[in-house]
């Protein structure tokens, strides 16, 4: 079986995202001559030269707009990978949806027009803070739109220097820089004749070095944590179904089940119909434990002697979406999983905007979209959190009123 | 050549997606046109509930559809024991086309729904079959009047939806991860029965099911799953290239789905 990795591309609109995805399709030939064809017969129709990116962008609006509305996966296949590259929109506007698409990702690819108009934005800068937010930690960049420049090498290490500065700001070091024209194929998928200095790697083996990654190692060597979706009756016996996140789990383990307060020994696991002594992450599973009275969706299991207490607030770092400013003390939704509950957040420690401020803002009572924050969030019950970089899937969240206002992971 | 993706895996996410929006909607329903896809959703389902379909199935059903399609119906909701809903939709000379297909299928499933009160409703479409499918998320809201709001959907953050309070009721998408080759590959390890139309009879098969008045068979000689896995690693062409509705005119399928279609 194929070996599978999701990546994001990031970057500001018109820098080339969806372009870049489109000649890897194209070049792994991983889509078919039809939908080549219907992309073709579309930039005729729109008097356009040949769009890579409307393999991508499907909608009216994008094709002829030429920007990317929401995101979309399309698959790369190749050399035994798949590569599910997620396009995402390039808008500061358009952020939720860029959100939507880049949380899934294992990596990332920066894209940077190097055009002298171009080159480094304000959603360049938002997009890599969201990424290091996000936990991604494997970043390629590239310069794109090298034909423009003539392939110039010096232009090429000015922008880099330039890249790097803020990189470090943001918690990278020591990236790749690729220079690439997505649309003439220079150094995606080949090296690149217009490039004789370039001594580095393709888009693709950098694609390729990501994947060789083993992220389903990295979440079964994590404690196990089970959030509890649903609690089913099998004749009269409650089986709590949910999917196991990280770590393993096997018939006989004692497990703590919180914030219920319980601790029950598991008598039996299901996996489908099948009954199975263990199951590790990724598994959606069954659990018939000693007893299961009290348990209900929500709740969280974990190993007895590797549990993390519940507890009534937390410290985390929070960005909100555009047009939704929050204010210290506010009714708010709280949601982790099948975990919810009603939430304020009760200290705004400091705030600052990711694209232009230079130095956080204190003594501030509320936080505006598009800014980022320190902050303290009392939970209106007890719930399960663990910092985020030990066990994301127990440190990330999100904070609504109707609708998602606010991301957020726990320090 | 493509690269095949990990049963198991897409397994997973289908049953994880299943089973929240069992947990999360009062009142879900499937949609079953009797394809490979939506059956294979249903098979899906059974495992996710311990061998049940917890929920009803809707057919839209315009009365045209092919006469083995209907015997096929009856046999496997009798097998394995579906609460199955026909929603009967009225077939108009007037019209045909993308207008056919807003008004018959879309207008009986808001029939359907309003009258049944479902707040969710599980549909099989998968994000390789068409671009405008690719844009969808795993829960995605229609409005109160039915419309897609593609241009402002809700984010999605991890696995983390929205409350969906302004929608009438919630498309759930547990297959748009899937590819045609994964479908047919499940319904093989999983040996599930399959509309007969799929497979060739006079080197002809249908590879996209619809009604009989939209639905075009193409040239096979695949008469078996085998055959049929084996004909689609090798094909260059489209899955949907069979389904007039989508190319009567660029960009129907986006006003299609905008106005509530599948």
């Amino acid at each position: 079986m194929a070996k599978e990795i999701r990546i994001s591309l990031l970057g500001h609109k018109d820098h080339g995202k969806s372009t870049l995805i489109g000649r890897l399709l194209y070049d792994t030939r991983s889509i078919t001559e039809d939908r080549i064809n219907e992309a073709r017969a579309t930039s005729k129709s729109l008097g356009k030269d040949f769009e890579y990116a409307f393999l991508l962008d499907s909608f009216e609006e994008e094709r002829e707009g030429g920007f990317t509305l929401d995101t979309t996966r399309a698959q790369v296949h190749h050399n035994g990978v798949i590569y599910e590259l997620i396009d995402v929109p390039g808008h500061k506007e358009l952020v939720k949806n860029m959100l939507t698409g880049a949380s899934l990702a294992h990596a990332a690819i920066l894209i940077v027009s190097a055009q002298p108009d171009e080159r480094l934005r304000d959603e360049t800068k938002l997009h890599l803070y969201l990424a290091s937010l996000l936990g991604i930690k494997n970043l390629v960049v590239t310069i794109n739109k090298m034909d423009t420049i003539s392939y110039d090498e010096q232009e090429f290490n000015k922008i880099r220097d330039d890249i790097t500065e803020i990189l470090t700001g943001f918690g990278y070091e020591k990236l790749a820089f690729v220079p690439v024209s997505a649309k003439e194929g220079d150094n995606v998928s080949a090296l690149s004749e217009a490039t004789p200095w370039y001594k580095g790697k393709t888009v693709l083996q950098y694609m390729q070095e990501f994947s060789d990654i083993d992220y389903e190692k990295e979440l079964k060597s994590l404690p196990a944590r089970m959030f509890v979706q649903d609690v089913y009756d099998m004749g009269g016996e409650k089986i709590l179904v949910g999917r196991l996140d990280t770590g393993t789990l096997s018939v006989g383990d004692m497990i703590a089940v919180e914030p219920a307060g319980i601790e029950r020994k598991i008598e039996q696991m299901m996996l489908r119909q099948d009954v199975v002594d263990k199951a590790e992450a990724g598994q959606n599973i069954g659990l018939k434990l000693e007893e299961n009275d009290g348990i209900q969706r929500g709740n969280v299991c974990m190993p007895a002697d590797n549990k993390t207490k519940p507890t009534s607030s937390i410290k985390a770092k929070i960005f909100c979406l555009p047009g939704n400013g929050v204010k210290a003390g506010e009714r708010l939704t709280i949601t982790c999983a099948s975990q919810e509950a009603e939430a304020e957040i009760s200290v705004i420690i400091e705030k600052m905007n990711p694209i232009s401020d230079k130095e956080p803002k204190k003594g501030v009572s509320e936080i505006d979209g598009w800014e980022s924050a320190q902050v303290e969030i009392k939970l209106g019950r007890p719930m399960v959190f663990e910092s985020f970089s030990e066990v994301p899937h127990t440190g990330r969240f999100v904070l609504s009123r109707d609708n998602i206002i606010a991301v957020g992971v726990v320090e | 050549m493509a690269e095949l993706q990990d049963l198991d895996k897409l397994e997973e996410q289908s049953i994880y997606i299943l089973r929240e929006a069992k947990a999360k909607f009062k009142n879900i329903a499937g949609l079953w046109s009797m394809g490979k896809d939506s059956t294979v959703m249903l098979a899906l389902a059974k495992k996710a509930f311990f061998g049940k379909v917890p929920f009803p199935v809707i057919h839209i059903d315009n009365g045209i559809d092919f006469p083995e399609t209907y015997e096929y119906r009856k046999k496997l909701s009798e097998e394995w024991n579906l609460d199955l809903i026909v929603a009967r939709s009225i077939i108009r000379d007037d019209i045909s086309g993308i207008k056919c297909c807003g008004s018959n299928k879309t207008d009986a499933l808001k029939k359907v729904l309003d009258e049944r009160g479902f707040d969710g409703l599980i549909v099989s479409i998968r994000r390789d079959e068409h671009g405008i499918r690719a844009k969808e998320r795993a829960f995605s809201p229609r409005d109160k009047q039915f419309k897609w709001n593609y241009d402002d959907q809700p984010p999605e953050v991890w696995d983390f939806t929205s409350k969906f309070e302004d929608s009438s009721h919630v498309r759930i998408h547990p297959l748009l991860q899937w590819n045609e080759v994964d479908t047919w590959r499940y319904v093989k390890r999983e040996n599930i029965p399959i509309n007969p139309l799929y497979f060739s009879r006079n080197g002809k098969r249908f590879r996209s099911l619809g009604c009989t008045q939209c639905t075009v068979s193409m040239d096979s000689n695949a008469s078996t799953v085998d055959e049929i896995i084996d004909e689609l690693k090798k094909t260059d062409i489209a899955e949907r290239s069979g389904r007039m509705q989508d190319k009567e005119k660029e960009n129907v399928m986006q006003r299609l789905r905008a106005l509530g279609y599948m």
